[in-house]
Order: structure tokens, then C-alpha cells, then sequence
């Protein structure tokens, strides 16, 4: 809440808390701008600190994330042609709750099922080759993406919405949409913690989950579908934030342990934070700009990425 | 043990199993009893199907046809969390893809039977994540696992791993233990050590163990049946398969016996083909 283009010194941020000061221009800005953007940043980031723990555990690999296998970007493919194809652009007028978040979905859940079917056409079993067909699907749907951009940007669609989505940023909702997302966060979240012994199950190995009684292939698939709703989510309200899915659950895991009950909701807790920060950050560096969000990340993340290979590959 | 146990029924009864991959028979008609509280090896050439057939009754390969019963009922009638609360299943590599202690994986062990969500579908209930309050103090002490609890399973000695693997499958109690090749990459003393922790553990438990080692089978199986070709060729006693001869016709290797202690030991001596 401090941050921003104009800081805000913490006693300054508690007077305008007051009612008192409720007629104040910098109040307005507060309750109808900064507190609800605040607030989906927070949620964006546990959204992705969430998924990015359950995508880890469905892969088996500490260095799956929703960027590099695939579903956000399946995810930023539908919100672009919710927002970009004429017929259902009207419709995403109309109903903005529903539409973007729905295709979005579908384009996640596409995706991350289409690598998982392509590492198992392929026998792949390691990090690499999982990796490779993750980095293959993205390619793929961003170039399909930026050519939708081309063909069906005019002057009557702004491309500067549509960029946003792409660099990440984190849009600012009405206190109702608010409230939806919230519901609609903590009901997944709750889904997701029930994921947690099945993906703990299995962490060993597909035969002994099986005679432990979780049927392998239906799991995988039910926990890729809630984990590219919450990416669809957060692609939704913050556009393609990188990395967040994958720093967060690694740092938990180095404190906490593997076991996915804690890893997952903490992940949440943590990514909610990290990226209410960052995006403080983002908008209050370069004031009046404000930096892309996913830009902040990918600069923090893209090193620590190379750091986990190299401890990776130390071992 | 074993006049005994033939006397009741048996816990699980293979019939007529047989299971096709890649289009080639793997299993070709199996027909195999187990009872409650024995050791039974399952020996034979590599390729016999004796993975397989583990991997049939744990649930593991599905695809098969013929018929498997638990205490006389089909196990394709058991939900799927009542068949995995029966019957654990060891593999022959096991290597978890996260860095776990050994609590996490006897914890994780304990909750055998839940289903996709984390619940539980069978009576009596499986106990929740955590529950420290399970009887199975006893089992940690009788595979001396007590002091390695907080150790990484990852650094564990190859003994120490194969204890904990087998406790990793016995701490929910289940009526069956299947075990493939529990001891194929340790060295003498821990193979002899981890078949004197199984036989120890199993009081209650009957054991499908399959195993390389014909002399630690002859020492510590109360019945040891012979698989061929997707076929268990002979199952007995100890002394009926030495007596039998069918040991140097399905190995094609003549074999030697030399008195010891315990019984009967084998040595490989003249290669029958040759």
C-alpha cells in the first residue's frame, strides 16, 4: 500500500486509513486503486506459488513451472482470443468475469496435458526431455499467439491490453470482481490441499503408487486440470508472470520438506507475498511508469533458475 | 509352518492367470496358492514372469485375465483401497523422486488405501497424515529403523534402505507382502541380515518374495515355487524341489548340493547344455 508512484511513509498511509480523511484525493486512490491491487497480487502470487507445487509434483521435477511447460502461455493464448476474436471479444464485454478466465483455462489445461501426452508418445522420463517438449509447446503458442495479436489487433482494439498480458502486470479489479476472485481462490486452494497425499504418493514412482491404490493416470489428470484452473486464474488478473511458480515451492521445499500438504499452501502463502512486493516494486521504480511485472520476475528468477541447474547438475 | 498352513484355506489364489505385453505371453497360466504366514520364493530364469506376476496381484498391471481371489474373493471386487490396504508391493528399484526422511516415507506408507483426494475409503480408517499414536513402534524397533528417522532416505546405507523399504510396506499392515528381488543389490551379510528382518517381520504377514539367491531361498522360504516360461512349473517344500530335479532343467545348469547347518545348500557345477 505504500508503495507506488507517490510513497507513502507508513504514518501518512495510517492517517489516510482514518475516516476522517476520507474526502482526501489520496484516499480514493488508495481504497479504489492501490488495496484491491495489492490484494490481486497477492492472490496471483499464491495462486502461482500453488500451482507451481502441484505442477512440480505431478512432473516429478523440481523444475516445472507453469511458464516453461506450457500452460500459462495455453493460458495467455485463450485470454488473447477472449479479448481479440470479434464475436467472442463482444461477449468478453458483456460478461468479463467468465469469459477470459474460461478460455484461459482451456488454453492452460490444453497445453500442459498436451506436453504430458507429448513426454509420453515420446518415452520421455527425464528433466530435460520434459523440458524440451514443455519449451516446444510454449514456442508454439506464443508464436500462434503474437500472430493473432497481428491478424486481429485494429484501432478499435487496443494492443496495449493485450500486451500488458504479455510482459505481466497486475490489472486492478472492482471490489466486487474482488470478491468472486477471493471466493473463487480460496475454493481451489482448498481443492488443491486435498492433491497433496496423492502427489506425495506419487513422488514414488508409478508402480508403488498404484499398489497404494491411487490410479495413477486419472490422478494426473484431475490434478493438471485444478492446477491450470489456478494458472488460468492468475494469467487472468496478472497476465504471464514467470518464475514465481518456480522459486516459491523451492524455497519452501529447502525449508520445509518435500511433503506436499505444507509445500503447497505455504508455496501459496509465500508466492502471495513475493509478488505483492514485486509488484509494489514495479510500480514505484521508475514512477510514473510502471515496470511489467513479469519483467521484475523473470529478472530475479531466470538467475536463480540457472542457480537450482547448477546445483542440479553438482550432484 | 508349512503342514499348517495347508490346512486352512488359502489368502490369495492365483488361477489360470495370464498377462500379454508387447504381444508376447509374459504370464501363460499361472496357478499358485498362498497362505497366511508363510514365506514363499518365487524363483526362475530372468524373463520368467515373476515380476509380472507380482505386479498382477499388487495391482500394478491390470491388463491381465484369469483369476485372482483374496481370502476367496475376486480382487477385482475389492475397491481399489481395500486391495492396496491388503496387499504391498516392494519393488525391485525403488528410488523416491523427492528428497524424503525416513519418517515422510513411513508416514507416507501408513496412509496406503487413500484415494486420489486423500481420503479414506476403507474401515478401519487410515490414519492421518502424521498420527504418530500407531502401533508400529514395534516394527521400527524389530527393524532397528528408530534411530533413522530423521535421516534422508537418499543417505542410507543399502541395508539400511532396504529395512526401511520394508517397513515402508508393512506399517499399515497389510495381509500380504509382495517383494521383488528385496536384497539383489546387497552384499552377503546384508542379504543375509534383511532375510532375517523379513522373517521376522512377517508373524502375521504372508510373503510372496521373489528371489535370485536359490540358497537363501532353500534357508528362509517355507515353500519355494519354480516359474518357467509365464508358468510356475513346481511349487513345494524345499526338499520336494530338490528332489524333484527341476531346478537343473529349468536353469539348464547342473547343480551340486553340499550339507550345511541349516539344510541343503546349491552350487552351480556343469553347464547341462554343453
Amino acid at each position: 500500500m505504500m508503495l507506488g508512484p507517490e510513497l507513502l511513509g507508513p504514518g501518512r498511509l495510517l492517517d489516510l486509513l482514518r475516516p476522517a480523511a476520507s474526502d482526501h484525493p489520496l484516499d480514493r486512490l488508495l481504497f479504489e486503486w492501490r488495496l484491491p491491487r495489492v490484494l490481486t497480487a497477492f492472490m496471483v502470487g499464491g495462486l502461482l506459488g500453488a500451482a507451481g507445487a502441484i505442477f512440480q509434483g505431478i512432473f516429478r521435477n523440481p523444475l516445472a513451472d507453469p511458464f516453461l511447460i506450457g500452460t500459462a502461455p495455453g493460458a495467455a493464448l485463450g485470454a488473447t482470443l477472449a479479448l481479440l476474436v470479434p464475436g467472442l471479444a463482444l461477449f468478453q464485454a458483456v460478461s468479463p468475469l467468465l469469459l477470459l478466465p474460461i478460455l484461459s483455462f482451456l488454453g492452460a489445461f490444453g497445453a500442459t496435458l498436451g506436453v504430458l501426452l507429448l513426454a509420453r508418445l515420446a518415452r520421455v522420463r527425464d528433466t530435460a526431455g520434459l523440458l524440451l517438449a514443455g519449451v516446444a509447446m510454449a514456442a508454439f503458442l506464443g508464436a500462434l499467439r503474437s500472430y493473432l495479436m497481428l491478424a486481429l489487433t485494429d484501432e478499435t482494439i487496443s494492443l496495449q491490453v493485450v500486451l500488458s498480458w504479455t510482459l505481466g502486470g497486475i490489472q486492478t479489479p472492482f471490489w466486487r470482481e474482488l470478491g468472486y476472485v477471493a471466493l473463487a481462490c480460496l475454493l481451489l486452494l482448498a481443492f488443491a490441499r486435498r492433491l497433496a497425499h496423492g502427489l506425495d504418493v506419487l513422488g514414488l514412482g508409478d508402480d508403488v503408487a498404484r499398489n497404494m491404490g491411487l490410479p495413477v493416470e486419472r490422478f494426473v489428470v484431475m490434478a493438471t486440470l485444478l492446477a491450470s484452473a489456478l494458472v488460468a486464474l492468475a494469467v487472468t488478473w496478472g497476465g504471464t508472470i514467470g518464475f514465481v511458480g518456480l522459486i516459491v515451492p523451492h524455497l519452501v521445499r529447502w525449508t520445509l520438506g518435500p511433503r506436499h500438504a505444507p509445500l503447497i499452501l505455504t508455496s501459496a502463502l509465500v508466492g502471495g507475498i513475493l509478488l505483492t512486493l514485486l509488484d509494489g516494486l514495479a510500480r514505484s521504480l521508475l514512477p510514473p511508469a510502471e515496470i511489467p511485472l513479469g519483467l521484475l520476475t523473470a529478472l530475479i528468477g531466470a538467475p536463480f533458475f540457472m542457480l537450482i541447474l547448477a546445483r542440479r547438475s553438482r550432484q | 509352518m508349512t503342514q499348517a498352513a495347508a490346512k486352512h484355506s488359502p489368502l490369495a489364489r492365483l488361477a489360470d492367470l495370464r498377462l500379454i505385453k508387447a504381444r508376447r505371453p509374459v504370464l501363460d497360466g499361472v496357478a499358485l496358492e498362498i497362505f497366511a504366514g508363510e514365506l514363499l520364493a518365487l524363483v526362475g530364469p530372468n524373463g520368467a514372469g515373476k515380476s509380472s506376476a507380482l505386479k498382477c496381484l499388487g495391482g500394478i498391471e491390470t491388463a491381465w485375465s484369469g483369476r485372482i481371489e483374496l481370502k476367496g474373493r475376486r480382487l477385482t471386487d475389492f475397491p481399489a483401497g481395500e486391495r492396496a490396504r491388503r496387499i504391498a508391493y516392494l519393488p525391485q528399484f525403488f528410488a523416491p523422486h523427492w528428497e524424503l526422511s525416513v519418517a515422510d516415507l513411513l508416514d507416507i506408507g501408513r496412509q496406503r488405501g487413500l484415494n486420489a483426494l486423500g481420503w479414506s475409503a476403507v474401515r478401519p480408517p487410515v490414519p492421518a497424515a502424521g498420527d504418530t499414536t500407531d502401533k508400529s513402534s514395534g516394527l521400527l524397533q524389530d527393524l532397528e529403523l528408530t534411530g533413522l528417522l530423521d535421516r534422508q532416505f537418499a543417505s542410507l546405507s543399502g541395508g539400511e534402505r532396504a529395512r526401511a523399504l520394508l517397513a515402508q510396506a508393512l506399517i499399515a499392515r497389510p495381509s500380504l507382502l509382495l517383494a521383488d528381488e528385496p536384497i539383489a543389490s546387497l552384499d552377503p551379510a546384508h542379504q543375509l541380515r534383511t532375510m532375517q528382518y523379513l522373517r521376522r517381520c512377517l508373524t502375521d504377514v504372508a510373503s510372496l518374495v521373489v528371489l535370485h539367491d536359490l540358497n537363501l531361498a532353500l534357508r528362509f522360504a517355507d515353500r519355494i515355487a519354480v516359474m518357467a516360461e509365464g508358468r510356475i512349473v513346481v511349487c513345494g517344500t524345499n526338499e520336494d524341489i530338490l528332489a524333484s530335479g527341476i531346478l537343473t532343467e529349468v536353469f539348464g545348469v547342473r547343480f551340486e548340493t553340499y550339507p550345511t547347518p541349516w539344510g541343503r545348500a546349491l552350487l552351480p557345477g556343469q553347464d547341462d547344455l554343453g
